[in-house]
């Protein structure tokens, strides 16, 4: 059974800032902690002491949510888990330096910790993370990006921190297979990019089990993966339209019930077919991986139920 | 070695499969696109060029249509490259003192030798780097064509024997019809500079390829084919035409580098605009569109209606020279609409550069006619 990790405590940050650890307290009370699931997962295969687990999934959800506190003041975004972002509650100024702090902290705990190569590979993939954010935003507006295009935005951003959950506990145990290490990369990769399609999705209310608002990228004048795919073939005058649309019935009004019902099927194959690559990365990853370290395969084989079919 | 699940009883079937470069048959399936009597196709590399290599292949299924097969071999041949040729020799049949059927078969011979030297060059170009590891360190370098082809590896390299072969016959026809000893000059320095080209690399490269690129599209083709067809047109008249030519061809290799620009560090490719970087890209191609509009109008204006008396060619001359402004505005206007490197406009641009380049050499042969 996977702990709730409380990575967030309010004895290590300096309490003469004002509002800091409030606005922490708010960030981070309502996550659902996902990734440091996910570190948890991974790291109970290779037997990982608890302070390295806390250390790693600590990482991670700082990481992530310095990133929403950046994304939610450069989308002016005003709700984050269906509270008020922290850049409206507080401050703009706030919300960046409480990110910035964030990112500060991470590699204050790393360089202690002492680990050269886990130092290095986080500061390569929060580099990787801000390169994604900033090609993101040059996109929006864009209404004739392509699908390969959002992969590549998708590989530098969200994939860049399952990457980094899945292959961070192999370098903390210091792995020195490289063909392992490259694995775990490829398997991250997919697993990204399956959630980002996902999420994706449901911003066009498909599997939207949570109720989610919808048609969020779209309205701020950003075409996601699923819209791309869409509006591939659309012409000049019914790209301005389908950026006009005000909810998912509009949407399906300007493509045709039929249409946006055989581009959804067509996309889930697509996804299909990626999720089938990663099945087959799984097994060589399994044929590589000492036995006692085997069960690992069986819980990363899970992940694209939830993660992309958002089944429990 | 792994496959994928789903082996049915009596029967191998598997979608993907992984070997490891020990396996006995690893060179043969990333060479001939062959395992367990199935067509393949790469994936991914694992740990190339390294002693745990390793690489993933998918199972292809069903047989390639020959257009299919075609649409391949049009990608990677870059065809729209060997119809740069088209306009400089349109240029030069108006001039020349050979007669018409001697032109049309010096044309047709160059226009073949190109397009199988050049697309054949190209196969080998992609199939070594592939083979070598180099375009295989991410699925994002090397050929589109070659990745996504329904063709074997194998089977591209053997039409690249085939388009040289042709090449070699097309170019023997020529040496032994009209001689070539005049152009030895040009030949000798347009293999320095590809021989030069090839041997530098990083920065220096970065240098080098624009300036091959102006003068082998410009004054050595230019000056080539002035011999070549005996032609009659005067110094100056060959020097606009020829610096117009390979303005136009640098500014059409220069947008294709911009639509590559995010991955050229990636690929440690010494690509001219990767140094100066995405926004003054953007501003040093804005900049190359004034200059060869006004080093076309400053003749048109000043030097052309001196030596000419044709009202034809002054109308044709207009006409052109107004569609290279026509095309010149539309391309500025959407550049100055690029704010990504993966925007999808810049796809579009090179199209339009690819027609304000031919508008230009249009315009030369009105002006030249």
């Amino acid at each position: 059974m996977l702990e709730n990790i409380k990575v967030y405590s309010s004895k290590d940050f300096p309490e003469y800032l004002p509002k800091l650890n409030a606005l922490y307290e708010d960030l981070f009370s309502k996550g659902k902690g996902f990734r440091s699931k996910l570190i948890q997962k991974c790291s109970k295969h290779l037997n990982l002491s608890s302070k390295q687990i806390h250390l790693l999934a600590q990482t991670i959800e700082f990481i992530h949510n310095a990133s929403l506190l950046h994304d939610d003041l450069i989308d002016r975004s005003e709700l984050r888990r269906n509270k008020p972002a922290a850049w409206l509650k507080y401050t703009p100024e706030y919300a960046v330096l409480a990110g910035d702090y964030l990112l500060a902290r991470v590699m204050v705990n790393l360089s202690r910790y002492g680990n050269l190569p886990l130092l290095q590979y986080t500061a390569e993939m929060i580099s990787d993370l801000l390169e994604g954010e900033w090609i993101q935003d040059s996109l929006v507006h864009d209404l004739s990006v392509r699908l390969d295009q959002l992969d590549r935005v998708h590989h530098l951003k969200t994939a860049s921190l399952f990457r980094w959950c899945i292959k961070a506990p192999f370098v903390m145990k210091n792995e020195e297979n490289q063909f392992i290490l490259q694995l775990l990369d490829e398997l991250g990769s997919i697993i990204g990019l399956l959630f980002q399609r996902s999420d994706d999705l449901l911003d066009f209310n498909i599997r939207n089990h949570e109720n989610k608002a919808v048609l969020g990228d779209l309205k701020s004048g950003y075409i996601n993966s699923f819209g791309a795919f869409l509006s591939e073939d659309f012409d000049d005058e019914k790209k301005m339209q389908f950026k006009l649309c005000e909810t998912v019935d509009d949407v399906k009004q300007l493509v045709g019930e039929s249409e946006f019902k055989r581009s959804l099927e067509k996309f889930d194959a697509i996804n299909k077919e990626v999720i089938d690559l990663y099945f087959h990365h799984l097994d060589s990853l399994g044929d590589q991986l000492p036995q006692e370290s085997k069960g690992l395969v069986e819980d990363l084989r899970k992940l694209p139920e939830p993660l992309y079919w958002r089944n429990q | 070695m792994s496959v994928s699940p789903g082996v049915h009883s009596g029967e191998q079937k598997f979608k993907y499969v992984t070997l490891p470069h020990s396996h006995k048959y690893y060179n043969k399936a990333l060479r001939d696109g062959q395992y367990a009597g199935k067509s393949i196709q790469l994936i991914k590399s694992f740990c190339v060029n390294t002693a745990s290599e390793y690489s993933t292949f998918k199972v292809i299924e069903g047989r390639a249509r020959a257009s299919e097969v075609f649409f391949d071999i049009l990608k990677v041949s870059r065809l729209h490259v060997t119809a740069f040729l088209i306009t400089p020799i349109l240029i030069f049949i108006s001039h020349s003192s050979l007669s018409v059927n001697q032109v049309l078969e010096v044309a047709g011979l160059l226009v073949a030798m190109m397009f199988f030297f050049s697309s054949s060059v190209n196969i080998f170009n992609d199939y070594y780097d592939y083979l070598s590891g180099k375009d295989r360190l991410s699925l994002s370098l090397g050929s589109g064509a070659l990745r996504s082809s329904y063709l074997s590896p194998k089977q591209f390299l053997h039409i690249g024997y085939c388009f040289f072969s042709l090449g070699i016959i097309s170019s023997m026809y020529l040496l032994s019809q009209y001689s070539l000893f005049d152009l030895s000059y040009i030949i000798l320095s347009t293999a320095f500079i590809i021989l030069l080209f090839l041997f530098v690399k990083g920065k220096a490269r970065g240098i080098i390829k624009p300036i091959s690129i102006f003068l082998c599209y410009g004054p050595l083709l230019f000056l080539g084919f002035s011999r070549l067809f005996e032609s009659r047109l005067s110094l100056v008249y060959l020097g606009f035409s020829s610096m117009v030519a390979g303005l136009g061809a640098l500014f059409y290799f220069l947008n294709v580098e911009l639509s590559h620009i995010m991955g050229a560090k990636e690929r440690n490719q010494g690509l001219p605009l990767s140094f100066i970087g995405f926004d003054r890209s953007l501003v040093l191609l804005k900049s190359n569109v004034v200059l060869i509009l006004t080093v076309m109008t400053v003749w048109f204006v000043f030097i052309f209606p001196v030596q000419v008396f044709d009202y034809v060619s002054i109308l044709l001359s207009s006409v052109s020279l107004s569609l290279s402004y026509s095309v010149a505005y539309f391309y500025i206007n959407r550049i100055g609409g690029v704010s990504s490197p993966l925007s999808f406009n810049l796809t579009k641009l090179s199209s339009l550069s690819y027609l304000f380049y031919f508008s230009i050499l249009l315009t030369s042969f009105f002006i030249t006619y």
